[in-house]
This record gives C-alpha cells, structure tokens and sequence, in this order.
C-alpha cells in the first residue's frame, strides 16, 4: 500500500497535485473546527478589506473574516457532497449489480425505473423542490434528494460491468461452488467494478457540490450556513464585484476550482491504479 | 454386470436457438434427438467428439443443467431435470454433475486466490461443518489431483502453470464427491508437457473415487487413449455411439471416417496431407436430409432428402443411410 | 552464395516494464542462435511461454517497447545484401515487408477487417506493396491468386463473417503470399482450426512451399504438425533453442530429454499405453533458474547443469542438442 503510494507520488503528476489539493481540503476542513468566529456570526471584523497577512483571503462586506468562512464553506459543501455520494453509491451498486447478474423480468423492471430517473432534468426539479419546500429543507434532505436523483447514470455504468463479467466462465465456476448471488456479486464481481465505482463517485461527488453551489447562488438554500455557493450569493448580493472586493468572489471560486481539479485528477490518476488488470500487469499476470 | 441403474438418462434432447432478430424465422437446432446413458455402478469415460459448431457445447451446457432441453428428457437418477426446482435441489444437482472447463485461467478469478473456490465448494456442499474440517477437504480433494493447500493455498491463478491450475480446477470439481465430470475441452489450453499429467488423473478419478467422466474434446488421440465409449456429434446428432475401441479403429459413418484420417499422427510424415475441398459452414445445419452429405464421398439421392434414421447393432449406433434397412452393414 | 536465408546470432530480447515503480525484465528470448536455409520448411516448436512468439516478432523485424533487443543480430540475406534487420530504418524494413517476408498470424479471423469486404483487405494490405501494378491488374492478379487457392471470385465481394474459418484462412495465406515472398512466417497458422480443415489448410501450405520453392518458418506447440511438414525443427524451451535437427531425426534419435520426453508423451490413435508427464512446469523467465534452465525437470540433471549453461552442439544422432549429458 505504502509502496503503491510511493510509486504514484513519483511517477504521476495528476496524483502529486491531487494529493495536494487533498491535503489542502483537509486542512481547510479540520481549521474549521479552530474558527474563532461562529459561522454565521458577522460584523465581527473590519469589512472589505483585501487580502493581507491578517486576514489572509480578506473580509467582506458583512465583517466576517474570508479565510475562516471559507474553512466552514469547504467543510460544509464537501461533507453534503459526501453524503450524496455515499447514499448514491449504495442505490447504484444494489441497483446496478443485481440488476445486471440477474437479468429477465427483474432487470427490465428496474431498467425501466433507471432510465425514468436518468430523464429526469435534475436541476429543474431540485429548483422546484427547493422552493416549495423553503422552510422544511435542511442539508440532509437536500443530499438525499440529490442522490436519488445521481444513482441512475452510474447504476447503468455498473450494471454494463456485471452484464459483461456474468459471461466470464468464473461466473460459472461460482456457480458450481454453490455460492449463492450475494456472495458472487460482491466477492467476486465487485473487485472488477472498483474502478468504476471509485471515479463514479468522484464525479458524483463534484457534480453534487456542483449543485449545491448553484442553487445557492439563487438564493435557494439555507443562506445563513456557509457553504461555497452561500459565500458567492452572498457576494453577489453585496454586488462585490463592483463594489471592489473581487476576493469575495475570488476565493469561493479559486478554492473550489484548486479543490475539483485536485480530486478529478487524483481520481484519474487512481484508477488506473486500482484497476485490478494493472494490479495483475504488475505482477506479471493477465486479466 | 448390473447396468440397470441409471445415472444420467439422455433421452432424445433437442435444444435450438433461433438465428437472427425477433422476426426471422431461421432456427438452428444444435442439439437434435442425442441420446445416451451413463450407468451409477459401471463408471465410465464417455468421449463426445466434434468439431466446433457442431453443438457439443450446448449438449455440455445442457448436462450440467444451465439449459434446459426443448423438447426429450435429461434424468439424473431418474429425476427430471425440467423437475428441479429450488435452491436445494439445484445444489442437488451440482453435487453429482460438476464441470471442468476449457481454459484454467478463465476459471478461476483472476483477482481472487484460487482457494477460494476450493473452500466455498466445500463449505456449501458440506454445510454445518468447522473450519478445520473444510480445510481437510480443501487438502484432501488438492492430494487427490497431486497437489496441496502448502503448493497452491495462497498463490493467485497467473502464478501457476496450465497444468497446475487445471488440477486445481479438477480438485474443486471433486469436493463434493460427484458422481459425473462433464470436462469441455480440458487439456487443449494446457502445454503438451504437462497435458498427460490432466487425462492420466481423469482415468485415476474413474478407477478410484468410481466417477463418470464426459470428455468433450475434438482430439481423438487422447479420446482413444482413456474412453471407454464414444459419441461423435456432427450438427446437433449422434452420428456414430458405442465401443471406442471399435469405432477409432474400425469407423462406420463417413464423417468419423474422416476425422480418424484427418487426425495428424505424431510420426514424421505418417499422415497424408490432401490439398482438398474446401469446408463449408453453417449452411449445413440448414439442409434438409442428412447435414453431412455436401461433403459425404459416399453419398446418395436419399441422403439428400430424408434425415437417415439411427441403426442399433447391440451397443453400436449409426445415423447412416448406409447402414439402414436398405443395406446390410 | 550461402544457402542461408535468415540467420539470427546470440539473439537476446527482454520484456522490460516500469509499472508505479516496480520494475521487470523477463529474459523472453535468451541467445538464440538460428540458421534457416532457402527453400525449407522450418519448424520452431515449443509450450506457452517459451518465447517463440516473440522469437518470431524479432525475425520479422518488429521490436517495439516494452520488447527490447539486448544482444545479437537477425540477418536477412534474401536481398543482394546482407541486411541487418535492427540496424535498418524503417523505410528499409516497409520494402522487405510483404514482398520478401510476409506473415500469417494466429488467429485470422482478427487479421482480416471485419466491415470491409476481403477485396478491401488486400488493397489495404497488399497493393502498397505493389504500386508497380496498376489497380486492374492488381484485382487480376489477386483473382487468379486466390483460384490458386481454390477460392472463387465471390470470395473478394464477401466480408470475412460470411466466410467459413477454413476459407478465412485460405484468405490470409493468400494475403501472405500474394508478392511470392522469399519468406512465410506462420504462427499457429492451424490451432483454431477443426481437424478435417486443419489438415486441407496444411496440405496447402505444403503445396505452396513447394511451388514457390521458398522457406516458411512455422510456429507451432503442436509436434505432430512439425512431424508432418517440417524439414527440420527447433524444439525451443524457456527462451533457449535445446535441441534442432531434420525433423525424423529429432523424433526417432533426439538427445535432449525435454525432446525426448515430449515425443514419448504424445498421444497416438491406436496407442494405448501409458503415457508419462513431466513433473514441474515452464519456469518463470522474470526469474529463471541458474544454469540449465531445463535442469529443476530434468530426470538426469546433474551438478554442472545447475551451474553452466549449455550450448547448443551437434551430437552422434544427427541433430544439434543443448545438454551436457547427451553425446
């Protein structure tokens, strides 16, 4: 494992980068907790002063202390990120293995629901839900909402793996070992469908931020808790721009864009790591 | 000699698979009225032979119970396979038919060590036992095929040769004591050196654990060297059964006629190499009459037009005109 | 003028690949010395793994990475002048290709197109290669190629799909031969192949041996092939030539006991005895054993074929054997 680590840091570049945007976030997320201002605490300090030494990305118009908002920001838009991903991943790979091994009516039923979900023009329905429910909506809600509607895609990229390892004489060989399909599926197809898990959720990852960032700059989400999207709306509203604290728009967008290149290219240069067939070259087999 | 107890009854199976889209209409029946029996207390190695397309594959398929027949029977003990409903007669089943394939590497997963298998077979076939006791089997099954968990136990399949991997498909194959192998082309992916070691087992697992074997294969030369009996399929039937002995050395049907001599014998220059006629395709499973007949040297009108009926001469069995009422074989 | 037509020298070739740091090299082809004559049907023979495959990709000229030549030479002597295959550029290599050295691959149903019809293929393939004919001509002569061949005209208008894989094969070999190349390397040209047309497709290739009076260097695991076309034979084990002679001699006196167990342990309709098998397997070429590599299977091994390597020397039996303890 160390020496896997070792080996990615030195001969790819993608992953040096992505290790350091990694370590960035983390950094970011665990400063967080060391804030000496409360989130949604404002007028705390002297506004719209650019970056300096003391205030390291700046103040905005609302006093608060840029830098320290956006630890909260990172914190808060990758853990709902996180979330979605996770709960995505679940409905994606129940969804997608089992459909794809077992195949018939099953697969067909459950085809059918995917692609209703895979139609659906996500934001559209995320705008409308956030607005009927305005009072009622809080970041869990929102990430459950948003999983269900991110599993779809990937279930289908899943379901393709399995449909193509179920024709691979070990399928069969399971079979006659008696094992039942549970145990098939995720003992012996899942180390395929790693790969595509991993950068699926990567994508997901970035693609629900993504969201969240967008309907908070409508003004659509809770907009006392910071995220990155809530620190942008804020911004425009403030009509930082014009006013002159670029930062304010500045450092929401840079941070965000270092963080997504980092861990698109960490996810990249990972995979054809976890791939198993390159796990096998290196040993001198064949997959 | 009681042969009366029947093992496997294959009756008149046929299987056919319709060519093309939902509206054509084009069927090939690549198994057609085969028939055969394997008896519980004579074991036997049965060799079907044929060449590729000529459905020894699904007839394989349909023995080990992943098809089912469209119309005949396949009885194991009896049963009905079309019976078989339900886990537990599905592992039933799979505890006295067993397969081993083609090629090892395929297999075994890859990614997974290769007693993982060994040990899941064990576990599920013998449910309700320890650990240490499913590790004996796993040991004892490896020993029986000349290996041993110290050799194989932790390695991964590209790690060892086709020859070791393959017994180790064998040992799996063994565990839960079945009384039929149905072996699909087991040696041609293993390397020459090591080919006698895999055929050499199979005639121990029939002399000392009493196991049937169906050695599917294209090459006569092993099939003649450890089959008891022997049934040459050509597009979906049986065109000749019986005695192996016999039928390698003395063959009826012409298509068997021209596998013996197609078969390159090891001895510098001891076969004749024909720069011939060209073999057709999968045209033949659509002719009406007999499917050989584009390529027979002997045949006649009648070939051409009617599906020549099987003729039995005590276990001896012909699909030929030639050896119909018509004539005196 | 030699009667040689390709000669390889202390020939060594290594698989070398640098994945996430680790590093390995397998000693696929480990000094091999061959020396093929005109007009003859050579045979390499050996199990997977043993390095002919790529023994053959060196022959024909094609060394990319992670396939590295470490030492030695293959000269192609067909032309007025010797030509070292490595040493020349690739422009060099592309005016030999086909016309002088052509190849039929494993597997030719991956060789041909599968959506372009078999004309297609040959023009794509062969027509660089004769620019001197103008594009009637061309379709002339191949037409009257494949007749050679016993396929018909129609056989240009299909798509190899519609062909039968004995005809597929037919076409390859027409593919290859159409420049009447000095030399034909085959490389499994018959494993995929049933029995019946596996012995038409051989019939051919010995019948197009003869007319053309060429070499054909083919590559096969399977010895009763060898035994029924080849002149002479290389039995080839672990990247290493053990044993060569004329092919009756290699199966009626060989020396090397790799050869020997290999001919005993052939199955034979109308044979019934016991066969024996050779205990262990291949070695692993990223880690081969010292000395004589086949020495860990050998039932005569003795100390100095632990240590010492053995060349390749003629012995009493008429063929040329790697083994110390053979005469």
């Amino acid at each position: 494992m160390i020496n896997a680590f070792k080996g990615l840091w030195k001969t790819s570049g993608y992953f040096r980068f992505g290790i350091v945007a990694l370590v960035f976030a983390l950094v970011m997320v665990i400063l967080s907790f060391f804030s000496p201002y409360k989130p949604m605490a404002s007028y705390k300090v002297p506004t719209d002063l650019p970056p300096s030494f003391d205030y390291l990305f700046g103040t905005t118009s609302r006093g608060q202390d840029l830098f320290w908002q956006m630890t909260f920001a990172l914190r808060n838009s990758l853990g709902f990120g996180l979330i979605t991903a996770f709960l995505s991943r679940i409905l994606a790979i129940l969804v997608g293995m089992y459909s794809g091994y077992k195949g018939g009516w099953f697969d067909k039923f459950l085809m059918s629901i995917n692609d209703s979900f895979v139609i659906m023009p996500v934001l559209p329905i995320l705008l409308l839900l956030n607005f009927l429910l305005r009072d009622q909506m809080n970041w869990f809600y929102m990430a459950l909402m948003m999983a269900l509607l991110g599993w779809a895609w990937d279930a289908r990229l899943i379901r393709s793996q399995v449909l193509s390892l179920k024709q691979r004489v070990f399928s069969e060989t399971a079979v006659f070992c008696g094992m039942r399909t549970r145990k098939i599926i995720f003992h012996e197809h899942m180390p395929y469908v790693l790969p595509v898990l991993f950068s699926t959720t990567i994508n997901n990852l970035l693609w629900s931020i993504g969201m969240e960032v967008t309907l908070s700059i409508l003004g659509l989400t809770n907009l006392n808790n910071p995220t990155i999207g809530v620190v942008i709306y804020w911004a425009n509203q403030h009509q930082s721009m014009i006013s002159g604290s670029w930062w304010w728009v500045a450092a929401p967008v840079l941070v965000t864009v270092f963080v997504f290149t980092g861990f698109y290219l960490l996810s990249v240069s990972i995979n054809e790591f976890i791939d198993p067939r390159t796990r096998l070259r290196m040993k001198g087999g064949a997959a | 000699m009681s042969e009366t107890i029947e093992l496997l009854t294959v009756k008149n199976a046929k299987k056919s698979f319709r060519l093309g889209g939902l509206l054509s209409n084009k069927e090939i029946i690549a198994v057609n009225e085969v028939s055969f029996t394997l008896f519980a207390d004579k074991p036997d190695i049965l060799s079907i032979i044929g060449e590729s397309g000529s459905g020894k594959s699904t007839l394989s398929r349909l023995i080990l119970r992943l098809l089912l027949p469209d119309s005949g029977t396949i009885a194991l003990e009896g049963k009905d396979v079309h019976t078989m409903k339900g886990r537990k007669q599905e592992l039933d089943y799979m505890r006295r038919v067993q397969p081993i394939f083609q090629n090892p590497f395929e297999t075994f997963n890859p990614l997974n060590r290769v007693d993982e298998f060994l040990f899941a077979t064990a576990k599920n076939f013998y449910s309700g036992r320890k650990q240490s006791q499913v590790k004996e089997t796993v040991e004892m099954a490896l020993q029986a095929v000349g290996l041993s968990l110290a050799e194989v136990g932790e390695r991964y399949p590209h790690e060892l040769s086709g020859g070791q991997l393959q017994r180790a498909s064998v040992a799996r194959a063994i565990i839960p004591n079945p009384k039929i192998l149905v072996a699909d082309e087991p040696v041609s992916m293993v390397d020459a050196s090591l080919r006698m070691s895999i055929v050499n087992l199979f005639q121990d697992l029939k002399n000392t654990l009493g196991t049937s074997i169906i050695y599917i294969t294209h090459d006569l030369a092993t099939a003649y060297y450890i089959s008891d009996r022997i049934a040459i399929i050509h597009k979906g039937y049986f065109v000749e059964q019986g005695d192996t002995e016999a039928i390698l050395t003395r063959p009826k049907h012409p298509y068997t006629k021209l596998l013996v001599e197609s078969t390159l014998d090891p001895r510098p220059g001891a076969t004749s190499l024909a720069d011939g006629e060209i073999s057709t395709g999968d045209e033949e499973y659509l002719a009406v009459g007999c499917k050989f007949a584009a390529r027979c040297p002997r045949a006649m009108d009648i070939c051409r037009k009617v599906q020549p009926p099987e003729t039995i001469e005590g276990n001896w069995k012909v699909r030929c005109h030639l050896y119909g009422e018509n004539n005196a074989s | 003028m030699s009667d040689l037509i390709l000669q390889t020298k202390g020939l060594r070739a290594s698989y070398i690949t640098h994945l996430y740091g680790i590093d390995r090299e397998v000693k696929v082809v480990d000094g091999v010395d061959l020396a093929i004559r005109k007009n003859e049907f050579f045979g390499i023979a050996g199990e997977s793994g043993c390095g002919k495959t790529t023994l053959l990709k060196l022959i024909a000229g094609f060394c990319k990475p992670p396939l590295q030549v470490q030492a030695g030479s293959v000269e192609f002597l067909g032309l007025s002048e010797p030509m070292s295959l490595f040493e020349s550029t690739e422009d060099e290599l592309y005016k030999i290709r086909w016309r002088n050295i052509s190849y039929i691959m494993q597997g030719s149903m991956n060789v041909l197109n599968p959506v372009r019809k078999v004309f297609k293929s040959f023009e794509d393939f062969a027509y660089p290669h004769m620019q001197d004919l103008t594009p009637a001509q061309f379709k002339q002569r191949v037409i009257e190629h494949l007749g050679n061949l016993r396929l018909g005209k129609e056989v240009l208008d299909s798509y190899p799909h519609e062909l039968s894989g004995g005809m597929r094969q037919r076409v390859t070999i027409g593919l290859a031969t159409l420049c009447s190349p000095q030399i034909i390397i085959a490389d499994e040209p018959t494993t995929a192949l049933d029995v019946v047309v596996q012995r038409e497709t051989l019939g051919l290739i010995k019948r197009i041996q003869k007319e053309l009076a060429n070499t054909i260097i083919l590559v096969t695991h399977d010895l009763a092939v060898h035994a029924n076309v080849c002149d002479r034979i290389a039995i080839m084990y672990a990247g290493t030539i053990v044993e060569e002679g004329k092919t009756t001699d290699i199966f009626d006196r060989s020396t090397h006991p790799y050869t020997q167990h290999l001919i005993r342990s052939l199955p034979r309709l109308g044979d019934k005895e016991k066969k024996g098998y050779l205990k262990g397997a291949p070695p692993n070429l990223a880690d081969p054993p010292p000395g004589c590599r086949f020495h860990p299977r050998c039932p005569l091994a003795v100390d100095r074929c632990r240590v010492e390597v053995p060349r390749l020397e003629p012995k009493k039996s008429g063929t040329m054997a790697a083994c110390f303890l053979a005469e």
